[in-house]
């Protein structure tokens, strides 16, 4: 479902940090794109601040954040931060990459939902932000 | 309960049947020869592994120095033969674990070694006359440091470094397509590679330095017909470099090492290997002329695919890394690495790093595989397969090629595209189910019922706080000038151009940290200091 309320949903996959591994987040641009979506990437070595400032910037309805170099745990909860510093944090935000199970309720509670690990069907992943944006337009 | 798929890994379809019939054009002499006998398919050695079994390794990096260094001890104890060394991204990026990317990321992953004191605490009470050592960085600029900082431990403890043995793998072309820290400018990297080369055969002759790499690009997710391309296409590429510096082929060509992939496909794993033999003996031959037989003959690095390793019902991971060793071994690997079976989740535990050292032993000493070279020698379907996977490898060679070689097709973004096309086209083969991977397209189960698996206690938080502590107490301790000193002399080295190897070991020995040796040779050859421009060369060195 691309169009939500109207409009197209817009999306920025973002991937914060050093590490390198990108495949997955990769996969997702072109899924989202398959699916109708407006998708930004951000490529590689983004901070934080980086995320917040192109996400406001290009007025996306969610930030996808991917995290394959176990660093969700100060990323995740800092885009947070900085989205409500910027009075930004009606904007979703979803996780997803090397993610621990014990780590998710943690990210949930902060309003980073999602999380998905590896192997996680594309169409899970498309129908919950769907979800998240319906509720957000709503 | 039926077949989905009917082709190789890299789509060649596999027919129904394999007779005398499609190998009857292959000459035994001209095509196979024997092991140890050009073009090298069945080995690069006689009688190989009832001469010398392959090098056991599993690459090893835990959150500090000191719990790496007790699990090589460790492993050594379980009978690893071959050292294989990562370290954490920050190390792979060279940037030192308080800059303001990094920092988050410190330990994340594996083990950081920002300074000699890390690497000499990883490698304490191990003496490397008895060891083999991998440093299994993804970047140049990390092979480079990483293999500076090694000859600086070794220098240090009064070794002979000409008697140190191992490899560095030293690969431009396939850190940069593959996006493994590929934040270095590619003509400060190839210059990297060729230093690596040229002082590894000057000074440290039992090294490997020539080592392209196509393990990441092949987590990216391209085939092995395409990696079968890419490794050669490096391989010559490096070997043009390494003579325009001045050296003769048959001085490195020796030692040449391809890392390679031991995909889940298991005739096409054993197929690429003794493919890659032929091809590389072929341009060895009648592209360089070489003229030694040991300069026609390459040795492989295995490295089991982490990307077939799945974290639904992790258990399964033994029977995949399993394959992949035999394939390894049955195709005449040299060294092979295998994965753990919580590959999936994060650092491997003792227990999934025990299980897979045995998985070698099993193959080694139980199976019989090793008992005779190229067992599978003659085998319609592999030989078959083994000259196909040449003719498909050769074309696509020829293609870029055509492009204007290697070089020519990264800067125009053809390979960017080809890599960002499989990586899509593999996902789209598992969703719609024309490929099957158990536990997670098919045979799936609640995750409630999966066998746990342990898992590994990462204390990353004390991890990364000591680290910092540890690069403040350094750089507060350390001898500003002494530093400084062998700082200028490296960027003088690098504003001349010259082999910048023996200048950084002796930065290193001077206190020197990764991101301040790798930021003064980029100043040097005129790049700025911080790849990610987020901050510039210290005040102290102010020359």
């Amino acid at each position: 479902m691309s169009v939500v309320g109207g409009k197209k949903i817009r999306i920025l996959v973002a991937k914060p940090g050093v590490d390198g591994h990108d495949r997955g987040a990769v996969i997702l641009c072109q899924a989202f794109r398959d699916a109708g979506w407006e998708v930004i990437y951000t490529g590689l070595w983004q901070t934080a601040d980086m995320i917040v400032n192109a996400a406001i910037a290009e007025d996306v309805d969610v930030i996808a954040l991917s995290s394959m170099g176990n660093t969700h745990l100060f990323y995740f909860p800092e885009v947070m931060r900085l989205l409500k510093e910027r009075k930004a944090e009606d904007m979703c935000v979803v996780g997803g990459g090397i993610i621990p199970e014990e780590d998710k309720p943690q990210l949930e509670k902060v309003g980073v939902t999602g999380n998905f690990g590896p192997g996680t069907p594309v169409g899970v992943i498309i129908d919950h932000i769907v979800e998240r944006v319906e509720r957000r337009r709503s | 309960d039926c077949l989905k798929r009917f082709e190789t890994e890299s789509g060649i379809p596999v027919k129904d049947l394999y007779s005398p019939e499609d190998i009857k054009d292959i000459d035994y002499n001209r095509d196979l020869g024997n092991p140890g006998e050009y073009p090298y398919v069945r080995g690069p050695y006689k009688g190989m592994y009832r001469k010398m079994l392959w090098l056991k390794g599993l690459v090893t990096s835990c959150e500090t120095p000191r719990l790496t260094n007790e699990r090589f001890k460790k492993q050594i104890k379980e009978g690893q033969t071959g050292l294989r060394l990562n370290s954490d991204v920050n190390t792979h990026a060279c940037i030192d674990p308080d800059h303001p990317l990094g920092i988050r990321e410190i330990a994340s992953n594996a083990c950081p070694h920002w300074a000699l004191p890390e690497l000499e605490e990883t490698f304490e009470d191990i003496p490397f006359e008895d060891i083999d050592i991998e440093l299994a960085h993804g970047g140049v600029h990390s092979a480079f440091t990483m293999f500076c900082q090694l000859l600086g431990v070794a220098e240090k403890r009064g070794e002979n470094i000409a008697r140190l043995r191992g490899s560095t793998i030293n690969c431009p072309i396939g850190s940069h397509v593959s996006h493994q820290y590929h934040n270095i400018p590619l003509p400060l990297a190839k210059k990297m590679n060729t230093d690596i080369v040229e002082f590894a055969t000057r000074y440290v002759p039992r090294w490997h330095p020539t080592v392209p790499c196509i393990y990441y690009p092949q987590e990216c997710g391209i085939t092995s017909v395409q990696a079968l391309a890419l490794v050669l296409l490096a391989a010559v590429a490096y070997c043009q470099s390494a003579l325009e510096r001045g050296l003769k082929f048959d001085e490195f060509a020796p030692r040449l090492v391809f890392s390679l992939t031991g995909e889940i496909d298991f005739f096409e794993t054993i197929a690429k290997m003794r493919a890659v033999r032929r091809m590389w003996a072929k341009i060895a031959k009648d592209r360089f002329q070489a003229s030694n037989s040991t300069s026609c003959c390459v040795r492989i690095a295995l490295r089991t695919a982490g990307d077939t390793l799945m974290a639904q019902q992790p258990v399964n991971n033994i029977a995949r890394i399993t394959i992949e060793t035999m394939a390894g071994i049955f195709g005449g690997a040299q060294s092979l690495d295998s994965a753990s079976l919580d590959e999936p989740f994060g650092i491997p535990t003792d227990e999934a790093v025990t299980v897979s050292m045995n998985i070698q032993h099993i193959v080694a000493h139980e199976s019989g595989i090793p008992l005779t070279p190229d067992p599978l020698g003659g085998s319609y379907y592999l030989e078959w397969l083994t000259s196909k996977l040449e003719e498909k490898a050769n074309k696509l060679i020829r293609e870029i090629e055509g492009m204007g070689g290697i070089y020519a097709a990264i800067d125009s973004g053809w390979i960017e595209d080809l890599f960002k096309k499989e990586k899509i086209e593999r996902q789209k083969e598992i969703e719609e189910k024309r490929r099957i991977i158990v536990g997670v397209n098919e045979y799936v189960i609640p995750s409630e019922e999966e066998i746990p698996i342990p898992r590994y206690k990462h204390d990353v938080q004390e991890a990364r706080e000591q680290t910092l502590a540890k690069l403040r107490k350094f750089k507060q301790d350390r001898n500003p000038e002494k530093t400084r000193e062998s700082l200028r002399l490296l960027y003088e080295g690098a504003e001349r151009d010259e082999n910048l190897i023996r200048p950084a070991i002796e930065a290193f020995k001077a206190d020197a940290t990764i991101g301040e040796v790798i930021g003064i040779i980029r100043e040097g050859q005129g790049y700025s200091y911080d790849s990610f421009n987020m901050i510039r060369r210290p005040d102290f060195l102010n020359f």
